[in-house]
């Protein structure tokens, strides 16, 4: 069976069911490609090989006596390295946590094992998840598949390219500002931050409590409802996990979208943007239509203000999580990230508060545009990957639409207004510049109602081809 | 108007919560805790053009 490494999630588990496709075929198959690979994309910081071929090697004899779990049994998944997989190190991408061995998975990850996947390996990212680049100075940037001059985007930047380059089934990342999206779309796959509370945290390193997610990472958006069916659920020791009922999602997801209401957001969404991602989210609006959907223009409230609302919420929550160990361990902290947290002390309780109650403001807005429409669509990044060399300047900027920002708030800006509110949000490839770069397409929905945004996409990705692109042969 | 960020009054803020940026850090970071400042009437005018009880800032609900 030729190419393995790039069957989707939803393939893989047709051919392990009918016994075609052994799990530890699959599971080498991987291994074999991250042998090949890896070395230059850097992806990984640790292949859980034995592990990973003994999970492989029980699920196929648990599939072999009919105990079959579901689609993901059998499913090789990598893992982003700040979620805990039991004795393996959580490094967070930081020099401080080498020795950071937790003796228990997180629940997220306890929820894969019990669908039956298989725990393939730990993956990059942005130092502590405080970045959308993905560079990393202690463990070296994961490089994009599609131009390895360039960034993957961050945080989840080793899970973004593993799922690329058919270095695994799917992955899991986390996403506070964009951290799931940003490398999604930058890498031209699928990836969905759920709604807020959907996924429990417990056992994830922290960047900002109010704004962190988990989600799943995937080369398709049915992928994506499948291992997000695993993840979801209410986690009664995560302060911030919901006890929310959890739909089927791959129930509907071939429903179409006929009748579908799209509110495309223009304003803030298509301002200094390049000219190739304004057309690519352009056609990919007229594509929904073509398949039945009603697009009216719409705005998002206070997403200019949205940077002002932001800052003082991420950065007093990362620094108040990180200021002990910034205390004793200043050194092992990279300069730029280190920069970053001590912002955080500017702002004042007050500060923090009011941001606090302007978020609630914008989020009670937000919500009434889904009494007009059932998904927003705008582009997920303004730009595609900018590169590494430039990125990686103290003073790093990116230019769109004529005009010059600061790369971290150019790569988020689109992304973090579905952090603050809290709306589940995905983005899927919709085209590619003339320079051979993805382009992501967002799409969010009301809280809890992922199932909606992921009927769109899929409705969008089948229609397309760009999910079908790789690479890497 | 807002408060004028200067670095010897970041020096004594961080010193307090235990910490030594370098003069260039504090150089740096003169320009983020400005943005907090100048942003904080900002994000007052929003809340001031609201109604109360939608400005209020309160907690999830356990459920």
């Amino acid at each position: 069976m030729n190419d393995l490494h790039f069957l989707s999630v939803a393939e893989a588990a047709e051919l392990i069911k009918s016994k075609k496709l052994s799990p530890v075929e699959l599971t080498q198959a991987y291994l074999d490609r991250i042998a090949t690979l890896d070395a230059d994309l850097n992806a990984y910081i640790a292949v859980l090989k034995d592990p990973a071929t003994a999970e492989a090697k029980r699920a196929e004899e648990e599939i072999g006596r009919g105990e079959y779990k579901g689609p993901l049994h059998g499913i090789p998944i990598a893992v982003k390295d700040l979620i805990n997989v039991a004795g393996v190190p959580t490094t967070g991408g930081s020099k401080f946590l080498t020795d950071n061995v937790p003796q228990e998975d997180a629940p997220c990850i306890t929820n894969l094992r019990k669908a039956g996947a298989v725990i393939l390996a730990k993956t990059h990212l942005h130092e502590l998840a405080y970045g959308p680049t993905g560079i990393n100075v202690h463990y070296g940037t994961p490089k994009n598949p599609w131009d390895r001059e360039r960034v993957p985007g961050g945080s989840s930047s080793g899970s973004g390219v593993a799922v690329a380059a058919g270095m695994c089934a799917a992955a899991l990342g986390s996403d506070t500002g964009g951290s799931i999206r940003i490398p999604a779309s930058l890498c031209g796959i699928a990836g969905i931050k759920p709604t807020y509370g959907r996924v429990s945290r417990r056992g994830a390193l922290p960047l900002a409590w109010s704004l962190d997610h988990v989600g799943p990472m995937s080369r398709a958006v049915e992928d994506c409802a499948l291992v997000l069916q695993a993840l979801a659920g209410h986690d009664p020791l995560d302060p911030g996990s919901a006890q929310v009922p959890v739909p089927n999602y791959t129930a509907g997801i071939r429903q179409g979208v006929s009748g579908l209401r799209i509110g495309l957001i223009r304003d803030y969404f298509f301002e200094n943007i390049d000219p190739e991602v304004a057309q690519a989210v352009d056609v990919a609006a007229g594509v929904l239509e073509g398949l039945g959907a009603k697009t009216e223009e719409v705005s998002f409230p206070l997403a200019h203000q949205a940077s002002l609302i932001n800052a003082p919420i991420i950065q007093s929550e990362a620094l108040a999580y990180h200021l002990p160990t910034l205390r004793t361990r200043w050194n092992d902290y990279s300069p730029q990230v280190r920069l970053r947290l001590l912002g955080g002390l500017g702002a004042t309780g007050t500060m923090y508060a009011n941001a606090q109650r302007a978020r609630a403001v914008m989020v009670r807005r937000a919500l009434e545009l889904f009494d007009r429409v059932d998904v927003l669509l705008t582009p997920t990044e303004p730009v595609v990957a900018p590169r590494i060399d430039e990125a990686s300047r103290p003073d790093a900027t990116v230019t769109a639409g004529g005009r010059s920002d600061g790369v971290v708030n150019a790569l988020t800006r689109f992304s973090r207004l579905f952090n603050l509110t809290g709306f589940p949000a995905i983005s899927v490839p919709c085209g590619f510049s003339l320079a051979g770069m993805p382009i992501g397409l967002q799409l969010a929905g009301k809280p809890w109602d992922e199932a909606t945004v992921l009927r769109a996409a899929y409705a969008y990705e089948q229609a397309t081809d760009w999910h079908q692109r790789r690479p890497v042969p | 108007m807002a408060e004028q960020i200067t670095t010897d009054f970041l020096r004594d803020l961080y010193r307090n919560a235990g910490l030594t940026p370098s003069e260039e850090e504090l150089k740096a970071l003169v320009p983020v805790v400005q943005a907090f400042y100048d942003g904080a009437p900002q994000v007052e005018e929003i809340l001031h053009r609201e109604d109360e009880p939608s400005t209020a800032f309160s907690l999830p609900v356990q459920s």
